[in-house]
């Protein structure tokens, strides 16, 4: 869909849950070197808690917030 | 939120269409690259020198009841808004992202984050571990509202709005919530 400058003001651009998925699974590869649902399933574990916010690994949250992307 | 940052950029917010269920949504910058969708840092202003790292999460609520507000309103359950240089080294960014798991490394009130950057070796000794340890601390904010750190990317980080129209509206769309 193309998406003109005029409809910037008031439009969000809406994706499919499998696109959204492709993009959380991409860039948990990218990021973390691991699946979307490899992190989701270790995030949801706890196993990022000690690090989650640490200004070191800034992709941990970034990942984080993203999760709905991936559920 | 769309109107907002179309203040400061050109670049469009993306989210998941809609589906019925309690679970949070998640609002941020997302493009379409050879048909895959991939979320970005967005350049703010006429001549950029600033990114904004935007992911912004919320939930529909149904008010039923509610003439003012229902019958479906949208409340905000979490934020991370970074303001990034060109390279993406984070100047500054402001979290909030509850959860029960949340101890003093992971809070859950809202709180900013200095870039890693100010703590440069270059500076003075005597001081040097006081920005090492800002770096890493999680100073208390308060809610900070997506208008207000785009006044301060404008009126104090030098980024030039789109549009000469910006603060009536960033006053506008803050009090709509």
């Amino acid at each position: 869909m193309v998406v003109t400058a005029q409809q910037t003001e008031s439009r969000v651009q809406l994706y499919s849950p499998e696109q959204t998925r492709e993009a959380f699974d991409d860039l948990a590869q990218e990021l973390m070197e691991m699946s979307g649902a490899e992190f989701i399933r270790r995030w949801d574990a706890g196993e990022f808690a000690d690090i989650a916010d640490d200004p070191d690994r800034p992709e941990i949250m970034r990942l984080a917030m993203l999760i709905p992307f991936g559920r | 939120m769309q109107r907002t940052v179309s203040r400061v950029t050109r670049e469009v917010l993306g989210g998941r269409a809609y589906q019925p269920g309690d679970q949070p949504f998640v609002m941020a910058f997302l493009r379409n690259e050879g048909g895959r969708v991939r979320e970005y840092p967005a350049p703010l202003g006429r001549r950029p020198a600033l990114l904004l790292s935007l992911r912004h999460q919320y939930r529909f609520i149904h008010l039923p009841g509610d003439t003012e507000h229902g019958p479906w309103s949208v409340t905000t359950v979490a934020y991370s808004y970074e303001l990034l240089d060109r390279s993406e080294h984070r100047l500054i960014a402001y979290h909030w992202h509850p959860d029960p798991r949340s101890d003093e490394n992971f809070p859950s009130f809202p709180h900013l984050h200095v870039g890693r950057q100010f703590a440069h070796s270059a500076l003075p000794e005597d001081f040097r571990p006081h920005a090492s340890a800002l770096v890493r601390a999680h100073p208390p904010t308060g809610r900070v509202s997506l208008e207000s750190i785009l006044r301060l990317a404008i009126q104090e980080l030098g980024v030039e709005p789109l549009v000469e129209r910006w603060e009536s509206v960033l006053e506008e769309t803050k009090a709509g919530g």
